[in-house]
C-alpha cells in the first residue's frame, strides 16, 4: 500500500487549501475588512476540520467510499460516493476551467482553449495514474518553489513601498464580516478540506494527522489572511472588487532596478501550480471515492475519470455560465457534502461505526 | 507453398548440453580440444617428455596471445620437466598440481566444457595420458594498459588515476583505497559467447542487503550472447528504461567510487570496461563532482550550485528565448526588445526554426568533434567558430542573440559532471523548444511539470530518483543540496542505507571553537 508521510500530508494540505484561493481577492463583501472576514472563514471552517477528522478517527484505515458504506450500509453509502464524486468532479472541473481562463487572459490570448484544457487534464492523469505517493512528492517538491516564490514578491512589495496599511481602515461592522465570511469563505476554500477525508488514510503515522492537519491548516490560514492583507492595502477595496485576479494586478506595480517588471507572468506559473495540485488532488480523491464502488482497475478508473472531466468542460459554452453554475448549483451542493452529511454522519452512533470498522479490520486480520 | 510450418529463425539456442567427461586417451583429448576450438591456430599443444619419467606422456596447451608465455615456461614446464612421478601409479597428479607446478592458482578439470572453457579463459591445461583429470594453472595475462591519468572526469586537485580495462586491476585500485574486511565483491559471469566477468562490489555494513539480493537476481537473469560495455549491464538492470534520465551513475574513478561505496551505494565492474557503474542513485547525485570534496566546502558550494543553475539553462534557455520573442515580448525591458528585434530584422525564419536549425548545427559539429580523426580537429574549429557563426549572422541567416543563446546553452551543457544526465538536457531541450514555439511559456512550463511528474515516479533500485526532497530526508537534503564541512557531513547519502547511517560522530572540532 502507498504511504504518505507527515511532511508530504503538512505541505499538500497546505498547498491543497492555498491552490487557486490566490486568484481570488475573498470576502471583498467585508470591503477594507477582507482579511478580518478570511480569518472569521477560517475559524469557522476550522469547525469543519475538526469534524472531519473526528469522522477520520472512527476508521483510520477506511477511505471516504468505506466510511460512507460503514455509517449508512454498502447501498446507501456507494450512492452517496459517487454522488460526492461527481461533485469532486465537478470541483476539479472547475480548476481546468481556471486553467484555460487564466491562460487565454495572461499567456496565450490565441490558444485554443481545448488544447490548454487537454494538456492541463493530461498533467493530472499522469499524476493520478501514478498513485497517491507520487502525487505527494510532486507537491512537496513544488512547495519551497511556491513558498520562495511568495516570499520573494512580498519582499519586492516592500521595496517598491507599495502597502499601505491605512487602507484597511476602517472598521466595517462585526456582522458584515461575519456575513462575508460565512458561509461563503468557510465553505470555500477551507471547508474543501473534506477532500482529504479520502487521502488521510494513506498517512503513515496515524496518531500524527490530526497534529498534522490542524498545524498545516493553521499555516495556509496565516498565508492566505496576509497575502489577502497585502492585496488589500495595495490594491483598496474598490479596486479589489472589480478586478478579475486582484494578485496579478498587484505584481503588476512592481518595478524594480529598471528591468524587473511584468512579473505577472511569473505568477501566473505559480497560480499553474496551485492549480495543478487542486486540480490533482480533487481528482485523485474523485478516482478513491469512485474505485472502490466500480471495482475497475485504477488505470482504468483514472483515464475514464480523466476522459469525463476533459468531456464535461466542453458542456458549459463559456466562462460565464461556468462560473454562474458554480455559485447557483455547486454551492448548495458544497453544503450537502461539506456539511449535511457530515453532520448526520457524526449523529450516527459512533458506537456502531467503531464496532463495524473493529470487525472488519478482524476480519481481514483472519483473513 | 507455404503449407508448411514456418520455422524461422528459432533464436539462438543455449550452449549447454550434457557435460561429458574428459578421457582417459590423451589423444582423444587432444583431438577433442582442437575439434572444439575449430583448429583454431593459435591454440598451442607442446608435448612433454622428460627423462626423468620415462613412459609418462604428457602435454601442455593453451592459447596463444591470452597467457603469459614466460609463466607457463617457468612455473609449468621447468618444474615439470625437472620433476619425477614417485612410483605407483595411484594419484601422483594430484601431487603434481599441488607440489610442482608453482603458478598461482591450479585447479583439477575433469569435463570437456570445463576444460574448453579454462583455455579460453587464459589458463595452461596439463593432460597426461591414462588419467581422466587434467590440471588448470592459471596463467592468463596478455597485452594490457596500464593504469593512466583520467580523461574525462579530470579534476584539479586530487588522486590522478582512473580505471583501467581489466578488472581484477580495477578490484584492486578500489580495495587500496578501501581497505575494509567489509569490502565485499561477487563475481559473476555474463554473456554466452563473451563469458564477461562483472563484478558487484559493496560494503557489508554500509549497503542495504536486501538491494544488494536485487541486483545480484537482476545480473544473473542476463540472458544475452555478450557483454561489450558496462552500459549492457546499466540498461539490464535499470529500473526503467523508457526515460531520459540515467538511474545509474558511471565513473573513471577509483576514488569517486569509494565515495559511492561509503555512501552505501553498489559498484559495479565489468571486465573490459574502464568506467565503473554505481547505483542507487538519485537526480541529485548527478551534480557532484569528485572535486567538490578535495575543495574547501564554500567554493564547492557555489560550484554545485552553479551546476544547477547551469543544467536548468542548458534544457531551458533556447526555449524561453523562443517563447519570450514569440510570444511574451512584454516581459522584457523596451530598450531590450527593442535590440532583439532590430537584430531580427531581416532574419527569414521565425525563432522557432531559426533557435532550431542552430542547435541542430551545434549538436553536428558536437558530434563531428567526437567522431573524426584528430589530425582534422583545427578545421572543426574553423568552420564552427568563423563560418557557423559569424558568417551566419553576417549573411542575416540568423540573429546575433540568437548564436549567444545557442552557445551559452552549448557550454552550459559541459557543465554537468556526468555526461549522461548531460544528454537527458539536450534531449529534453529539443521538445522544450517545440513546445515554447507552440504555447510559448505555458508550453514550457507544462513540460517542466511533466518532467517533473516522471522523475518523481522514477526509483532507482528502491531510491526515489528525486530523494532527499521529495520525500524530503531531514538529515540529508542539504549535504545534498551543498557542501557542508566535512566534520558536519554526519549522514551517509544514500537513503537506503539505513543499516548504518552515520558515517562520524559529527561534532566540530573542539580546537576550532570560539
Amino acid at each position: 500500500m502507498q504511504r504518505i508521510g507527515t511532511h508530504q500530508l503538512y505541505v499538500g494540505i497546505i498547498m491543497f487549501i492555498l491552490g487557486n484561493t490566490p486568484l481570488y481577492e475573498l470576502g471583498v463583501k467585508a470591503r477594507q475588512n477582507a482579511p478580518l472576514a478570511m480569518l472569521v472563514g477560517s475559524a469557522a471552517g476550522l469547525l469543519l476540520a475538526g469534524m472531519y477528522l473526528w469522522l477520520y478517527r472512527r476508521a483510520p484505515e477506511a477511505g471516504l467510499t468505506e466510511l460512507y458504506r460503514l455509517h449508512f450500509g454498502m447501498w446507501l453509502g456507494s450512492a452517496i460516493a459517487l454522488m460526492h464524486a461527481t461533485e469532486q468532479g465537478y470541483e476539479a472541473m472547475n480548476q481546468i476551467w481556471n486553467y484555460a481562463d487564466l491562460t487565454s487572459l495572461t499567456l496565450l490570448g490565441s490558444a485554443p482553449a481545448w488544447l490548454i484544457k487537454l494538456i492541463a487534464c493530461l498533467l493530472s492523469t499522469y499524476t493520478v495514474i501514478k498513485g497517491v505517493e507520487v502525487l505527494f512528492r510532486v507537491i512537496e517538491l513544488l512547495f519551497p518553489l511556491t513558498l520562495a516564490s511568495y516570499l520573494l514578491i512580498a519582499a519586492m512589495l516592500y521595496l517598491n513601498k507599495l502597502p499601505d496599511w491605512h487602507l484597511l481602515m476602517p472598521f466595517v461592522g462585526f456582522d458584515t464580516i461575519v456575513r462575508a465570511a460565512i458561509p461563503q469563505i468557510m465553505v470555500f476554500p477551507f471547508g474543501q478540506i473534506i477532500t482529504f477525508l479520502a487521502i488521510w488514510q494513506f498517512a503513515n503515522e496515524t496518531c500524527k494527522v490530526t497534529r498534522t492537519t490542524l498545524l498545516a491548516y493553521m499555516t495556509v490560514t496565516v498565508m492566505l489572511v496576509y497575502g489577502n492583507a497585502v492585496i488589500m492595502s495595495v490594491l483598496g477595496p474598490q479596486m479589489s472588487s472589480g478586478t478579475f485576479v486582484p494578485l496579478l494586478e498587484v505584481v503588476q506595480l512592481i518595478q524594480l532596478g529598471g528591468f524587473i517588471e511584468r512579473l505577472d507572468i511569473i505568477v501566473t506559473l505559480l497560480l499553474f501550480f496551485g492549480l495543478y495540485v487542486k486540480l490533482s488532488v480533487l481528482y485523485m480523491a474523485t478516482v478513491l471515492l469512485i474505485q472502490p464502488v466500480l471495482r475497475c482497475s485504477w488505470k482504468a478508473c483514472a483515464w475514464g475519470v480523466g476522459g469525463l472531466l476533459f468531456a464535461a468542460t466542453f458542456v458549459e459554452r463559456n466562462y460565464a455560465v461556468h462560473i454562474w453554475n458554480a455559485v447557483h448549483i455547486l454551492m448548495p451542493y458544497n453544503f450537502v457534502f461539506e456539511m449535511a452529511i457530515p453532520a448526520v454522519m457524526l449523529v450516527i452512533g459512533a458506537r456502531r461505526v467503531a464496532r463495524k470498522a473493529a470487525m472488519n479490520r478482524t476480519a481481514l486480520q483472519t483473513k | 507453398m507455404f503449407s508448411n510450418k514456418e520455422k524461422g529463425p528459432s533464436g539462438p539456442k543455449p550452449d549447454s548440453g550434457k557435460p561429458e567427461p574428459l578421457s582417459t586417451n590423451l589423444g582423444v583429448n587432444i583431438k577433442m580440444l582442437t575439434a572444439k576450438l575449430g583448429e583454431s591456430s593459435d591454440f598451442v599443444i607442446r608435448a612433454l617428455r622428460s627423462d626423468a619419467m620415462p613412459g609418462v606422456e604428457m602435454v601442455i596447451a593453451y592459447i596463444k596471445g591470452i597467457v603469459e608465455e614466460d609463466a607457463i615456461h617457468q612455473n609449468v614446464i621447468n618444474p615439470v620437466m625437472g620433476w619425477s612421478a614417485p612410483p605407483g601409479k595411484s594419484s601422483w597428479i594430484e601431487t603434481l598440481r599441488q607440489r610442482v607446478i608453482t603458478t598461482g592458482s591450479t585447479k583439477q578439470v575433469s569435463m570437456q566444457e570445463e576444460a574448453v572453457n579454462a583455455l579460453l579463459d587464459g589458463q595452461c591445461l596439463i593432460l597426461t595420458n591414462g588419467f581422466r583429470e587434467a590440471i588448470a594453472a592459471d596463467t592468463s595475462g596478455g597485452e594490457q594498459r596500464s593504469v593512466a591519468e583520467p580523461n574525462t572526469q579530470t579534476v584539479i586537485r586530487g588522486p590522478q588515476y582512473s580505471f583501467t580495462e581489466n578488472i581484477a586491476t580495477n578490484i584492486g585500485l578500489l580495495r587500496r583505497i578501501v581497505r575494509s574486511a567489509d569490502f565485499r565483491l561477487r563475481s559473476y559471469t555474463v554473456g554466452r559467447k563473451t563469458r564477461t566477468t562483472v563484478g558487484l562490489v559493496y560494503m557489508n555494513n554500509i549497503t542495504d542487503l536486501h538491494v544488494v539480493k536485487e541486483v545480484e537476481e537482476r545480473i544473473q537473469a542476463i540472458d544475452i550472447d555478450g557483454i561489450l560495455e558496462s552500459n549492457y549491464i546499466e540498461e539490464f538492470i535499470s529500473d526503467q528504461t523508457y526515460t531520459p534520465f540515467p538511474t545509474m551513475m558511471n565513473t573513471e574513478r577509483p576514488d569517486t567510487a569509494a565515495t559511492y561505496l561509503l555512501d552505501g551505494q553498489m559498484i559495479i565492474l565489468v571486465d573490459g570496461t574502464p568506467f565503473a557503474l554505481a547505483g542507487p542513485v538519485t537526480f541529485f547525485h548527478f551534480f557532484r563532482s569528485a572535486e567538490d570534496n578535495y575543495q574547501r566546502f564554500d567554493i564547492s558550494t557555489f560550484l554545485r550550485l552553479l551546476r544547477y543553475g547551469a543544467f536548468l539553462v542548458s534544457m531551458l534557455l533556447p526555449s524561453l528565448f523562443i517563447a519570450i520573442t514569440t510570444f511574451h515580448q512584454e516581459m522584457l525591458p523596451t530598450p531590450l526588445l527593442i535590440s532583439l528585434a532590430s537584430q531580427r530584422e531581416g532574419i527569414p525564419f521565425p525563432a522557432l526554426v531559426e533557435a532550431l536549425l542552430m542547435e541542430l548545427t551545434f549538436e553536428v559539429l558536437r558530434e563531428a568533434g567526437v567522431r573524426m580523426p584528430r589530425a582534422v580537429g583545427p578545421a572543426i574549429s574553423i568552420v564552427g567558430a568563423l563560418v557557423l557563426g559569424q558568417s551566419a549572422v553576417q549573411a542575416g541567416l540568423v540573429s546575433p542573440a540568437m548564436v549567444i543563446v545557442v552557445s551559452f546553452t552549448a557550454i552550459s551543457n559541459f557543465v554537468t559532471p556526468q555526461m549522461s544526465m548531460a544528454s537527458a538536457s539536450r534531449l529534453i531541450r529539443f521538445t522544450l523548444m517545440l513546445l515554447a514555439g507552440m504555447l510559448g511559456i505555458f508550453g514550457i512550463m507544462a513540460g517542466m511539470l511533466f518532467l517533473i511528474i516522471h522523475m518523481t515516479g522514477l526509483r532507482s533500485f528502491g531510491v526515489p530518483y528525486m530523494a532527499p526532497f521529495a520525500p524530503v530526508k531531514r538529515e540529508t537534503w542539504l549535504d545534498m543540496l551543498i557542501r557542508l564541512p566535512w566534520w558536519a557531513r554526519v549522514f551517509r547519502l544514500v537513503a537506503v542505507s539505513s543499516v548504518n547511517p552515520r558515517r562520524q560522530r559529527g561534532h566540530r572540532p573542539r580546537h576550532q571553537k570560539e
